[in-house]
């Protein structure tokens, strides 16, 4: 994406989707349902996984570094990883709700997180819906079954998960 | 030369000089009037020598008659057989008259043939010169005609297309072209273009999806009224082609 000062513009990503065809223009606003809600998880649930090996390869690197001769692959039990990738997916999803609205995930389903006024989110409720996400993530089941499209953090936190194809 | 282009009139300047001109010209214009008497004196002369020579031709006819005749005798015969014209005189003087007279004429013939020939480019240089070669094919000449007549297959044939790319620089030619067509903001655009279809293609697919899961799901629990799907904020729908409740079409 090129701004107009004729620079990258890194706080978005590089897929660049032009304009919205008429067949969705119907459907932008409107919440949401489960098969996009959980496609974009996914999505996001593969973005922390990778960051997660990168930390662990960086790790990695920095113990070979500092005694190469008793170097060995560090081994984490399962607390340890499921904490770090907690960690790490509450920073990821606060950080993309605050900044652009959307993770990755998100953006490439086309989706949009808002709160009650139709607004993006502010920092509270982008790091209360994060933590909502982390520790509770079967509620966007409840998605299916809400007449309104919801999950059970968008109950909570009176928030909305919409299309929105634009920028 | 400099004085002429400094005073292109024909005439001389007036002034301190003219007096010094014009004797030159009074004396060329006396030569002339004497050449012309002279050219007179010639033409009365000449004049004189024809009437003489009538005078003697009407008095001497009939001795004329009697030497001509056998010469006019002998060409009557030797004219069909020009191999043996030098045969048919009766009289030995005119066949030698008759032989220098060929060999002259040969002789002049080929001093002029020659003549002219080494005049020939030349005259055919300053012709060109005089012509415009370029209009004048252009307005004469039918060059479709002359073009269609062209065998272009056999030109072809006889090109010879392995020492024309002998000499050509594959590798400047190759940059050449790279440079010329901006090959990776044509790789950028044509990725980013389908980059874009397939992200767009995904979206419908998912919206179909939710749309299919959101009807079963209110089947099965008996829900007659539809969801209320539309958010706070929201514009709502702006296009009558998506419903927002039935069945989307996906973008082929």
């Amino acid at each position: 994406m090129r701004t107009a000062s004729g620079l990258s513009d890194r706080s978005q990503p590089s897929v660049h989707v032009a304009a919205v065809p008429p067949e969705a223009r119907g459907y932008q606003g409107q919440r949401a349902g489960l098969v996009s809600r959980v496609l974009a998880s996914a999505v996001d649930l593969v973005v922390v996984i990778g960051t997660v090996a990168v930390g662990y390869l960086a790790v990695s690197m920095v113990l070979f570094l500092w005694d190469p001769g008793h170097f060995h692959f560090p081994a984490p039990d399962r607390t340890w990883l499921l904490t770090a990738g907690g960690v790490v997916l509450f920073c990821y999803l606060s950080v993309s709700w605050l900044v652009n609205g959307r993770t990755w995930g998100d953006f490439l389903l086309g989706l949009r997180v808002v709160n009650y006024q139709g607004e993006p989110l502010r920092v509270a409720g982008a790091v209360a819906r994060s933590a909502l996400c982390v520790v509770f993530p079967i509620g966007i089941l409840w998605v299916a079954v809400s007449r309104a499209n919801r999950s059970v953090a968008d109950v909570v936190l009176r928030t909305s998960v919409v299309y929105a194809w634009g920028p | 030369m400099q004085e002429n282009s400094e005073n292109p009139r024909p005439w001389p300047r007036q002034g301190p000089r003219a007096g010094q001109a014009r004797r030159p010209r009074a004396r060329a214009q006396q030569a002339a009037e004497g050449a012309l008497a002279a050219a007179d004196v010639a033409i009365g002369i000449g004049d004189g020598a024809v009437g003489f020579a009538r005078s003697v031709l009407r008095l001497g006819r009939p001795l004329l008659a009697s030497l001509t005749s056998p010469l006019t005798a002998a060409a009557r015969t030797a004219a069909p057989l020009a191999d043996r014209a030098g045969q048919a005189w009766p009289q030995p003087w005119l066949r030698q008259a008759a032989a220098r007279g060929r060999q002259d004429r040969e002789a002049l013939t080929s001093a002029v043939a020659g003549i002219a020939l080494a005049r020939v480019p030349g005259l055919t240089t300053a012709v060109l010169n005089q012509l415009d070669l370029t209009a004048v094919v252009a307005e004469r000449m039918d060059i479709n005609a002359v073009a269609a007549r062209i065998d272009v297959d056999a030109i072809a044939r006889r090109v010879d297309v392995i020492a024309i790319l002998d000499r050509t620089d594959p590798d400047a030619l190759t940059r050449y072209l790279v440079e010329e067509l901006d090959l990776p903001a044509i790789i950028q655009s044509s990725t980013g273009s389908i980059m874009s279809d397939a992200v767009h293609d995904v979206r419908m697919q998912s919206i179909s999806a939710d749309e299919r899961l959101s009807r079963a799901v209110d089947a099965m629990l008996l829900r007659r009224r539809p969801r209320r799907r539309a958010a706070p904020g929201a514009a709502g729908p702006t296009s009558a082609t998506g419903t927002g409740n039935g069945t989307v079409r996906v973008i082929p």
